[in-house]
């Protein structure tokens, strides 16, 4: 399965195996459907069915025998098929003796019994054309054997005229002197069109519907409203009656309406009593002296250029094919409907219920092809690692909603053109085409499922979506900022309303302040007595006590400002006097007090234990010193004593080499606890970096040169000032290029730079002899080497002082190893 | 040859200095704290003192102030504290010079050597005022034999390092930068050859300087210059 997932090729041979699946399911499917249809299932089908073929086999080849029958193939065509037919012509085929007829062409045996033969009607004349295909699959098309091409002939009208009789309106054509009904009438009259319709079995004309001019709505005449059907039929319902309304109604007005040619067949006389006559050539024609009136053909329309268009009327010769319906298929004639049809037949009787095992194997297998390919969606396998992954193409990262709105558009596309396709298209064919379109669009919604899939898999399918793009828009521009309107608007006051309480002791005591001054007020007020004066002298009281009160309050707050001010710049010896505040202040105020005594006492235990620390260094290194003194001397006494001995000198050697470095180490030792402690004196002052670098390059040209390193030195054009004590700098850079000496691969080149960023960077870079598999932190502490044997010279304090130092300089030391690379940058501010 | 007194309170100094001394050919007296080295100084004709300042009894500063109040023998102050508070603390009561500890007996020679011959060849600290002889310390120029002398004891300079020592011995006490050097002893724009002169005050200073290490005279005053000064 996992094999399954990554693979392209297995996706592609599951996409193959799921189309050819999947198509015969569905062919499958639709079989069976027909065979159900067909109710292939019954019992008696299979007899029933062969009956049919057998029938339709013969009226087939019946058809055949028409088509070919002047050619002369037929009985040479027949003689090797189950097929025994007659081919006669007859006006009355119910008196022929079917043994001793008169046949055109025959192969029936002798005696034929009337009751076994199928006898087929062919009315046939020179339009009649009879198509056979040699076809089983056509075998239930019966509307394909025969078809004649429609033909008309063409009569100009010359004349429209009425009948007063019977009340029919009627074109007449001049070339046969014919009169032809007009089949729809419409009357306009008092306001309201009446619409006739010609009725030809009783050759009138009756109301359809009526219509008032004003109003759009149509009052059908249902036959069941007999109610209607009573009004109108009493009142307006014969044509004669609204024509002949009028007295002296003159129908020669009729002669000046124009034949609607909008509507072949449909005259609209538009309020009759409004023309005026000027030609009386409407003829008014009486039933009796027309006998060539058409009544009983139905079928001719007038077109637009007043041309009546008849149906023509051909005369038949009536074909009579007589089929006798063999009783026994032979199945030696290979090629012969009959056989083919039973073949047919068997074939279905045999699998009719194996169309459905197939159909659920194979729908089996595309469910378990599609559920595989389901799981597989948007994996792939990388190719060096056979790690498989999931991977979000582009179309999985479209808006889901344009991409079934596209999905959506292609289907319908193909759907349409396929319709078109179809329509345009022979039925052979069309498998083909529906097969094509099919897989194309069962193709398209795999794909969109398999899409959706990938999606689903890759989580958060939401955020590739329309809707969810619009929700998040909303969201942060709509409802984020509504939110926090709705906090401050309902919530905010709440919070006030909880500060207040929180602070409820002070605020009590403030309103009991102002309540009692209020009623001092009051009692002023009362003394005084109300009226004008009293209270423009109340108002001046106020102004006064609130004046001095303010003031008071305004003082304190001064003073007790100036006070946190002092407390900021590090003064913590002057104590505020509190004495004279109100209570309030007053508290604040010994606070404050209390926090410069607080901190004077921290700071003078800080620098006594700072004092005592110093003190301590001092005293142990020269503990340690004046021992050392004595062993260097008494090494350097005993190195100048004859020995005569080499493994003393040996020995001798190794003290030399060892007291030397242990006063290295005290030196360095003191020093860097003076550095780190901060006890060194740091006299800043303004260094010209250029000359600086160019002083101690000097000094380690030759020390450089002896280790064969090559050094590269890259400055600015310009000066660069820096800020720095100059002897503690050179302590720094000399610490720097002695690492250097020690650790750098002889023959590689050492660079140092100045370089001018947000701050003055001086920077070294080497490579080093030995591998630096150590973090940059780490060696910065004390007693820590890059080389963990411990076999240099070094004693790990150098890299350590050199920080210190820096930071005692307000500037910053900082380390990069990048593989070999032995990176330090030293960061100063510029003047 | 000439006495000198060492005076500290541990017994394995005084007698390792005593063997470097004696080597030398200088008689030794021996002093274990200062109220001993001042009776000997006061019973004996002493030519240089070697004093420790943490001493039992008396320390060295006390010693040295009260020493002073008699004699102007040339003391060389032997001090673990390496601070520079305490060296200048030293030199100004009346130290002629100072070795910290732990020393190299090589420099110590070296510094009694210096000491020995000033005080008694040249009288102390008389400098001779001629125009051509330029002194700083124990290092004497005289422009007019084109000869320097430490300690009395010829010097050999390259032309460019005299010429640099005598321009810094020309403004002794003045901060000269490496260009100012450059032009005045090459007569040249440097364009970048500062370097060569770090190189050559290293070389004077290996030459002139008992510890180069921590010159006492020719100092670089770093991002500045150079300057050459007695303390």
């Amino acid at each position: 399965m996992e094999k399954i997932k990554g693979s392209i090729l297995a996706k592609m041979i599951a996409w193959i195996l799921i189309s050819v699946s999947g198509t015969v399911m569905v062919i499958s499917l639709l079989i069976g459907a027909l065979f159900y249809e067909d109710n292939v299932y019954d019992s008696y089908y299979f007899e029933n069915k062969s009956k049919q073929m057998i029938e339709e086999v013969g009226e087939q080849y019946a058809v055949k025998v028409m088509r070919d029958r002047e050619l002369g193939t037929n009985l040479a065509y027949f003689k090797d098929t189950n097929f025994r037919y007659g081919l006669m012509k007859s006006d009355d085929i119910d008196k022929v003796d079917f043994n001793h007829a008169k046949y055109i062409e025959s192969n029936l045996p002798a005696n034929v019994k009337k009751d076994d033969l199928e006898i087929y009607y062919m009315p046939t004349n020179d339009k009649t054309i009879y198509y056979f295909e040699d076809s089983i699959f056509t075998f239930h098309d019966r509307s394909i054997y025969h078809f004649s091409e429609e033909s008309r002939y063409t009569l100009y009208i010359d004349s429209i005229c009425f009948d007063k009789q019977k009340g029919v309106f009627y074109y007449h054509a001049s070339e046969n002197d014919t009169f032809y009904p007009i089949k729809r009438v419409c009357i306009t009259f008092d306001g309201t069109n009446y619409h006739y319709s010609y009725q030809y079995d009783v050759e009138q004309y009756t109301l359809d519907y009526y219509e008032d001019d004003n109003s759009t709505s149509e009052s059908y005449i249902a036959e069941a409203d007999d109610m209607l059907m009573q009004n109108i039929g009493n009142q307006k319902d014969s044509i004669l009656e609204i024509l002949t309304n009028e007295a002296g109604m003159d129908f020669g007005k009729l002669n000046e309406t124009a034949f609607n040619c909008d509507n072949w067949n449909r005259m609209v006389f538009d309020n009759i009593r409004e023309y005026s006559a000027l030609d009386e050539s409407l003829t008014i024609i009486q039933i009796k002296d027309n006998t060539k009136m058409v009544t009983g053909d139905k079928d001719y329309y007038l077109d637009d250029y007043y041309t009546l268009h008849v149906k023509l009327s051909d005369a038949y010769e009536n074909y009579y094919v007589v089929v006798l319906p063999p009783e026994k298929i032979v199945a030696d004639f290979h090629g012969d409907l009959y056989e083919r049809a039973m073949y047919l037949l068997n074939f279905v009787e045999k699998y009719k219920y194996s169309i459905w095992v197939i159909f659920a194997v194979s729908a089996m297998i595309t469910f378990a092809l599609f559920i595989i390919l389901m799981c597989g969606a948007g994996y792939r396998r990388n190719k060096e690692t056979k790690e498989i992954y999931l991977q979000q193409t582009f179309w999985q990262k479209v808006p889901l909603e344009v991409e079934w709105i596209l999905y959506c558009a292609i289907n319908v596309f193909i759907i349409t053109l396929c319709t078109v396709i179809i329509q345009s298209n022979e039925i052979d064919k069309l498998i083909i085409y529906f097969l094509f379109f099919g897989l194309l669009v069962a193709w398209l919604t795999l794909a969109e499922l398999l899409n959706c899939a990938v999606r689903v898999k890759a989580g958060k399918w939401w955020k590739y979506t329309c809707c969810y793009w619009m929700i998040s828009k909303l969201k942060k521009y709509v409802w984020c900022p509504l939110r926090y309107l709705i906090k401050k608007i309902v919530f905010g006051p709440f919070k006030y309303i909880a500060v207040l309480y929180q602070n409820r002791k002070i605020i009590w005591k403030f309103w009991l302040l102002f309540a009692g001054y209020k009623c001092i007020e009051g009692f002023i007020v009362i003394l005084l007595g109300i009226d004008f004066e009293s209270f423009f002298l109340l108002s001046i009281f106020e102004i006064v006590t609130f004046g001095i009160f303010s003031s008071l309050c305004i003082i304190q707050m001064q003073k007790l400002q100036e006070q946190s001010c002092r407390l900021a710049k590090g003064n913590y010896q002057e104590p505020v006097d509190t004495s004279k505040m109100f209570s309030a202040f007053k508290q604040h105020g010994e606070n404050l007090n209390h926090i410069g005594e607080g901190i004077t006492k921290a700071v003078e235990e800080k620098m006594k234990s700072e004092y005592f620390k110093t003190e301590l260094i001092t005293n142990v290194s020269h503990d340690i010193k004046t021992p050392l003194t004595s062993i260097i001397n008494y090494v350097d006494l005993l190195g100048k004593e004859e020995l005569n001995n080499d493994k003393a000198e040996e020995y001798l050697e190794i003290l030399v080499r060892q007291s030397t470095k242990l006063k290295k180490l005290i030196e360095d030792l003191v020093e860097a606890s003076k550095a780190s402690s901060g006890n060194l004196p740091v006299t800043m002052e303004k260094l010209d970096l250029h000359v600086f670098l160019t002083q101690t390059v000097g000094e380690w040209t030759e020390r450089l040169e002896q280790e064969k390193l090559e050094l590269v030195v890259t400055k600015p054009e310009e000066t660069v000032y820096i800020n720095a004590d100059g002897r503690h700098l050179w302590r720094v850079v000399d610490n720097l290029l002695n690492n250097i000496c020690k650790y750098a691969q002889p023959g590689s080149r050492v660079y140092i730079s100045i370089e001018k960023n947000q701050r003055i960077q001086l920077i070294f870079k080497n490579i080093s002899k030995i591998q630096l598999n150590i973090a940059p932190e780490e060696l910065l502490e004390r007693f820590v080497q890059g080389d963990k044997s411990r076999n240099s010279s070094g004693h790990g304090l150098g890299l350590s002082i050199a920080q210190s130092l820096m930071n005692l300089m307000h500037g910053d030391l900082q380390l990069i190893i990048d593989g070999d690379l032995f990176k330090v940058i030293l960061s100063f501010e510029e003047v | 040859m000439y006495n000198v007194l060492v005076c500290d309170d541990e017994k394995d100094i005084v007698s390792a200095l005593k063997i470097y001394l004696t080597a030398e050919g200088h008689e030794v007296f021996e002093a274990y704290n200062g109220e001993e080295a001042l009776q000997i100084l006061q019973r004996e004709e002493i030519h240089l003192v070697l004093l420790d300042i943490m001493m039992p009894v008396k320390d060295g500063i006390t010693t040295m102030v009260e020493l002073r109040k008699f004699s102007n023998v040339p003391v060389i102050m032997l001090t673990a504290k390496s601070e520079d508070t305490d060296k200048v603390l030293g030199l100004n009561i009346g130290a002629d010079d100072y070795v910290t500890k732990p020393f190299n007996p090589v420099e110590l020679q070296a510094r009694v050597k210096s000491q020995l011959r000033r005080y008694l060849q040249f009288g102390g600290s008389v400098s001779i005022s001629n125009k051509d002889v330029y002194t700083v310390g124990p290092i004497v120029l005289d422009d007019l034999r084109k000869e320097v002398t430490l300690d009395g004891e010829s010097v050999n300079l390259t032309k460019t390092e005299y010429d640099i020592l005598k321009f810094l011995m020309e403004n002794e006490g003045k901060v000269l930068s490496p260009h100012d050097i450059y032009v005045k002893v090459w007569k040249d724009t440097p364009l970048g050859a500062e370097n060569t002169i770090a190189v050559h005050i290293r070389h004077l200073r290996e030459k002139l300087e008992y510890n180069p290490a921590e010159p006492r005279y020719l100092k670089a005053v770093w991002g500045h210059g150079y300057k050459i000064d007695k303390k």
